[in-house]
């Protein structure tokens, strides 16, 4: 079989054309809009097809409250560089994320920025985890 | 001799996991997958559908410290045949009224395009409740609903409903108030092959149609002028 230059840069083109879809439809979460949150990591779960953290964060009166936050799969997650132990239970971490158009304390990420102090396990360091 | 405990490690023996030992669970029989807390129970239920059929189904439920999770299936593949027989019957019978006419009807296409109305219309219906949230939703392109729920009590269910190959899932989670979303389970439905391994289309799938394409060519129909009744017979305007 051959390939010629146009044919390879034609799939290529069509490749970039045609939208991919998620596994799941967004919906139900607001896309337009990001969301910062700081909070302490209270689990977080590498699981197909996709990934989970729970957050505990307060809110503006101080109140905690543990958030759901969606994450894509484990290989997506550490193909990016992320390690496991980068995040873990009782870890600070800021977060960047799409909130649920209801109110409901979920929220789909997003970016996960370690916020423990720790350099080795990429404090400050801002990656995607969708 | 002192032990010095790091920090970090009380706090995380402080804050226990909250949701604990999640695993994929595949059934090809049934064509999903999903993620649950541990192995899911399997009860086999009859599921009454929209026109009174009694069809076969099966719910897979599990719970953790978070909540309550279960994915209902509902088989429908042998609904075809259920219609026609009763069609039969009652024709037979020259319907409820010995005269046949409507009552007769066999409804089998009603009750596959309706079973997800249907579904969600049971899961509204109570009581109390509040719905924040219906849309539109896909897995895999397969087209569906999603529903959330805050119930009399403020806790919190998530329901997406879907048809695929025949069947009717109805994928829901509960979960307390104050206890966070239940994303993990409801973000993890997928569909099977008989082999288990997961079925992903190209474009979306509705049940009853084959590829979809926007806009879409229309399916086999007739034409009629409105003046004509809908079997045909032309209505002709009384002779002055």
């Amino acid at each position: 079989m051959r390939f010629t230059a146009f044919g390879v840069a034609s799939l290529f083109a069509l490749c970039l054309t045609i939208p991919v879809l998620a596994h799941h439809s967004h919906g139900n979460y607001d896309v337009s809009k990001w969301t910062v949150m700081e909070g302490t990591v209270k689990q977080v779960i590498f699981i197909v097809p996709h990934s989970i953290v729970y957050l505990d964060v307060k809110d503006d009166k101080g109140q905690p409250a543990t958030w759901a936050l969606e994450a894509t799969n484990p290989q997506g997650i550490f193909l990016r560089g992320v390690k496991k132990e980068d995040v873990q239970v009782g870890d600070t971490i800021k977060v960047r994320c799409h909130l649920l158009r209801d109110g409901g304390k979920g929220c789909l990420l997003g970016f996960v920025t370690p916020m423990h102090g720790d350099k080795a396990r990429g404090h400050g360091v801002e990656i995607e985890w969708d | 001799m002192r032990v010095m405990i790091p920090a970090a490690l009380i706090l995380a023996l402080s804050q226990p996991a909250i949701a604990q030992d999640w695993a994929r669970f595949v059934s090809p029989e049934d064509g999903f997958s999903s993620n649950y807390p541990g192995q899911p129970k399997i009860e086999t239920i009859t599921y009454t559908s929209q026109f009174q059929q009694p069809l076969p189904a099966k719910v897979y439920r599990a719970a953790d410290a978070l909540g309550r999770y279960s994915t209902t299936v509902v088989d429908y593949r042998n609904i075809e045949k259920l219609h026609a027989d009763r069609a039969a019957k009652c024709q037979a019978a020259k319907g409820a009224n010995q005269l046949d006419g409507d009552t007769c009807q066999n409804d089998f296409r009603m009750d596959v395009a309706g079973a997800t109305d249907y579904a969600v219309w049971n899961l509204i219906k109570q009581d109390g409740i509040k719905l924040t949230s219906y849309m539109f939703y896909f897995v895999e392109l397969v087209s569906g609903r999603l529903l959330q729920i805050t119930n009399a009590d403020k806790s919190r269910t998530f329901a997406a409903v879907h048809q695929h190959a025949g069947r009717l899932y109805i994928h829901q989670a509960t979960v307390p108030s104050g206890m966070p979303e239940p994303i993990l389970f409801m973000q993890s439905l997928a569909w099977a092959d008989e082999k288990g391994l997961a079925i992903r289309y190209r474009t979306m799938y509705t049940e009853g149609y084959g590829e979809w394409k926007f806009p879409s060519p229309l399916p086999p129909h007739t034409v009629r002028d409105l003046t004509t009744s809908i079997d045909g017979t032309v209505i002709r305007p009384p002779a002055r």
